[in-house]
């Protein structure tokens, strides 16, 4: 699965560990997933798009 | 989920190194114990000991995978079954070496190479995060 977390984060000049405080989660985390190690849970997923304020289908991509 | 992952995995291996330290001190002991102190009681104990710190390993091994995120718990998930794996083909070969004339071997070393393969998977995703 592909995703775009890395590019709506940019956007939003956070870090990792910017990204990973406000969902709760580890920065290794985020870095997984950013770079397509880890697919995220489907409740990780949607509050990833809840928090970049966008629909799972456009921060993830089969 | 916790963002303090890695904080819990470093407390998790200082208490892990704490708890390994107590039961090897125990486990040269309960040796000791084995050829030097009369059979009784005492002898008992002392050979009884290292369970404790053995399962203190064991207990501080979960309640770090409650602590961690899903994608840890998944890493924590993975290097248990590595070790389970590699404990399965070690004795799987050594019981042919056996047959062959090497020497027997205490079931003891399952738990020291479980937990060695563990340890060093979890040290490298401490160290580098992969």
């Amino acid at each position: 699965m592909i995703n775009s977390v890395p590019n709506l984060r940019a956007e939003r000049g956070w870090t990792q560990g910017d990204l990973a405080k406000q969902l709760g989660v580890s920065r290794q985390t985020v870095n997984a997933i950013e770079t397509g190690r880890y697919d995220p849970s489907l409740p990780l997923a949607f509050a990833i798009a809840k928090l970049f304020r966008r629909r799972i289908e456009e921060v993830f991509q089969p | 989920m916790q963002s303090d992952t890695r904080w819990v995995l470093v407390s998790w291996m200082r208490q892990f190194g704490a708890a390994m330290v107590i039961y090897l001190a125990a486990l040269v002991a309960a040796t000791w114990a084995l050829g030097s102190v009369r059979v009784g009681p005492l002898r008992t104990a002392i050979i009884l000991v290292p369970i404790l710190p053995g399962l203190a390993l064991i207990w501080l091994t979960v309640r770090a995978y409650g602590r961690c995120d899903e994608y840890i718990r998944l890493r924590l998930l993975r290097a248990a079954a590595i070790a389970a794996i590699a404990v399965a083909a070690l004795s799987l070969v050594y019981f042919y070496l056996e047959l062959l004339g090497f020497p027997h071997l205490s079931t003891a070393w399952i738990s020291n190479v479980v937990w060695a393969v563990f340890v060093a998977q979890m040290l490298r995703l401490i160290a580098t995060g992969k």
